[in-house]
């Protein structure tokens, strides 16, 4: 199990985190927030990038900077920009990451074929990484941070770049690996973790908002949530009595997804609440 | 029930045996070396900057022939300074080339998290690049004492003291601070000090370099290599905090 415990972050004056604890159990973790709220400095400090500068991270009850080594044995990360040679094909860049990860060599290149096969990359295993695009080169990342098999895979805003079809692959991958380990999956894109993760954890003002699983999150909302079909030229007036969530044009007329107490009022349609309502709710202008 | 329970000897000699089995050795630079090589590879730890090797390489070959154009019998002072204050010149091209092409390397952050991180790398191919230095400052004062008629021994003493004199600052450097704007910075100290006393007070110089005795050129050598070999180490283990935004 990994704990975070009480952990600051601060960068001279200003505080990114602030006192944050977690636990993560085996299962996918949604880490959202706006950009900027401190997901990619949590992801660093977990992957022992960046320190705290008070509090603690423990893996299995022990510090993770005094596990050193043996922390980063377990773990697998996909940073925010994933850096690769141009020059080397997947597979030569997997075997270099698996000599610097420590993994025998025998194994490695048994581990790296597999791996290939995962992320749909097999064909393209001895093409120069130059010409691949950005859902190839993080299906590349994705298999370099699994090449240990780590017990803890943390992808830091992995879906970035990526078409809807590539993230629709992304996140088959990602749910199948989550069976037997801590994924930790940071993005400010709602759609990409609300089918598979387990729970989510929800930054805000540098403290963790929420850490719950996606009903309990979108029953925040339940019953406050509607839709209605209103003509484009009142638009402006429904605006500044409702607080919208989204828009949808058709013709001459606008969907409305709005928050109200009393929206049935309008005549609106209750709607279940959804991850992306809750996050517009939460974060408002943050977003835009 | 009649339950055996051990002696005291057997209790302490169990204690003894699991704290062994739990203590964290601590290893030596050379036992580093070695294991790295075992496990990584020597192909491994020097992948991606053969380029600058070669670059490096081949920046000293010019020095070669341009030294062998220039020097002469008569500019044995000269030829001292030369050997000193460019001793370090295979060493930091080399380490700046790679120092500066892993830290600007979008790969720094995923090498950092993987068993041999970043700076295990780097410490063991300063390692290697002061030997490598050593060896080409041999040849080039070999070169230069061929030109001059210096002795060469002394001349070995003086660039190898230069070399580790230097070495010894750039880790204290690097170990305090955390940009590549150390090692930089450090050179370009290097080249003015040693450029303003060769242009201004060149023979006062020269003379200074081959008053002091060789055991000090010795002594100080030897002296200055053990505590960089032991600040190797120390760098091999440092992990550090990179700026991050987000």
């Amino acid at each position: 199990m990994l704990t975070v415990e009480n952990v600051t972050k601060k960068f001279g004056n200003f505080t990114v985190l602030d006192d944050v604890s977690l636990e993560f159990e085996n299962g996918v973790y949604g880490l959202i927030a706006p950009n900027g709220a401190g997901k990619t400095t949590l992801m660093k400090m977990l992957a022992t990038l960046s320190f705290p500068t008070s509090g603690k991270i423990c893996y299995c009850g022990d510090d993770i900077l005094k596990l050193d080594e043996k922390y980063r044995d377990v773990i697998g990360y996909l940073p925010q920009q994933f850096g690769y040679y141009r020059d080397k094909t997947p597979k030569q860049y997997l075997k270099y990451l698996a000599a610097l990860k420590g993994l025998d060599k025998k194994e490695s290149d048994k581990r790296i074929d597999e791996l290939l096969e995962t992320v749909s990359l097999t064909d393209a295993a001895n093409k120069k990484m130059r010409k691949f695009s950005g859902g190839m080169l993080q299906r590349v990342g994705i298999a370099q941070a699994l090449l240990n098999d780590p017990k803890i895979l943390m992808l830091d805003e992995p879906t970035a770049g990526l078409d809807p079809k590539e993230r629709v692959r992304f996140r088959n991958i990602i749910a199948s690996l989550s069976r037997d380990r801590i994924v930790l999956l940071s993005t400010h894109i709602v759609s990409d973790v609300e089918s598979i993760a387990n729970k989510i954890i929800m930054i805000k003002d540098h403290k963790i908002l929420y850490n719950d699983t996606v009903k309990n999150i979108c029953d925040l909302l339940d019953g406050k949530v509607f839709e209605m079909t209103l003509n484009e030229s009142d638009i402006t007036e429904f605006e500044k009595n409702y607080h919208i969530l989204s828009q949808k044009i058709e013709h001459n007329t606008v969907t409305v997804r709005f928050i109200s107490d009393n929206g049935e009022d309008e005549g609106a349609q209750k709607v279940y609440p959804g991850l992306e309502d809750v996050f517009l709710r939460i974060y408002g202008d943050d977003v835009i | 029930m009649n339950i055996e329970y051990p002696s005291d000897f057997e209790i302490n000699e169990s204690i003894g045996y699991i704290c062994e089995k739990g203590k964290i050795k601590k290893h030596g630079f050379f036992v580093f070396l070695r294991d790295m090589t075992k496990g990584l590879g020597f192909a491994n730890v020097f992948y991606g900057i053969m380029d600058a090797m070669l670059l490096t390489g081949f920046a000293f070959a010019l020095l070669c022939m341009l030294s062998s154009a220039i020097l002469e019998p008569n500019k044995q002072n000269s030829a001292v300074i030369a050997s000193f204050a460019l001793a370090p010149g295979v060493f930091i091209t080399m380490f700046l080339l790679s120092y500066i092409k892993e830290k600007m390397s979008m790969t720094y952050s995923v090498k950092m998290t993987c068993k041999y991180t970043v700076n295990h790398l780097l410490a063991y191919r300063m390692f290697v690049f002061s030997l490598l230095g050593a060896v080409a400052d041999a040849a080039y004062v070999l070169l230069i004492c061929i030109k001059t008629d210096l002795n060469y021994i002394t001349l070995l003493c003086v660039s190898l003291s230069s070399l580790f004199l230097f070495s010894l600052v750039l880790i204290f450097a690097v170990l305090r601070f955390n940009s590549i704007f150390a090692p930089v910075g450090l050179l370009i100290i290097w080249i003015i000090s040693n450029g303003t006393l060769w242009l201004f007070v060149g023979d006062f110089y020269g003379r200074f370099l081959q008053q002091i005795p060789i055991w000090i050129y010795i002594v100080f050598a030897i002296m200055a290599a053990a505590v960089y070999i032991n600040r190797l180490a120390a760098f091999s283990d440092k992990r550090r905090t990179i700026y991050v935004n987000g």
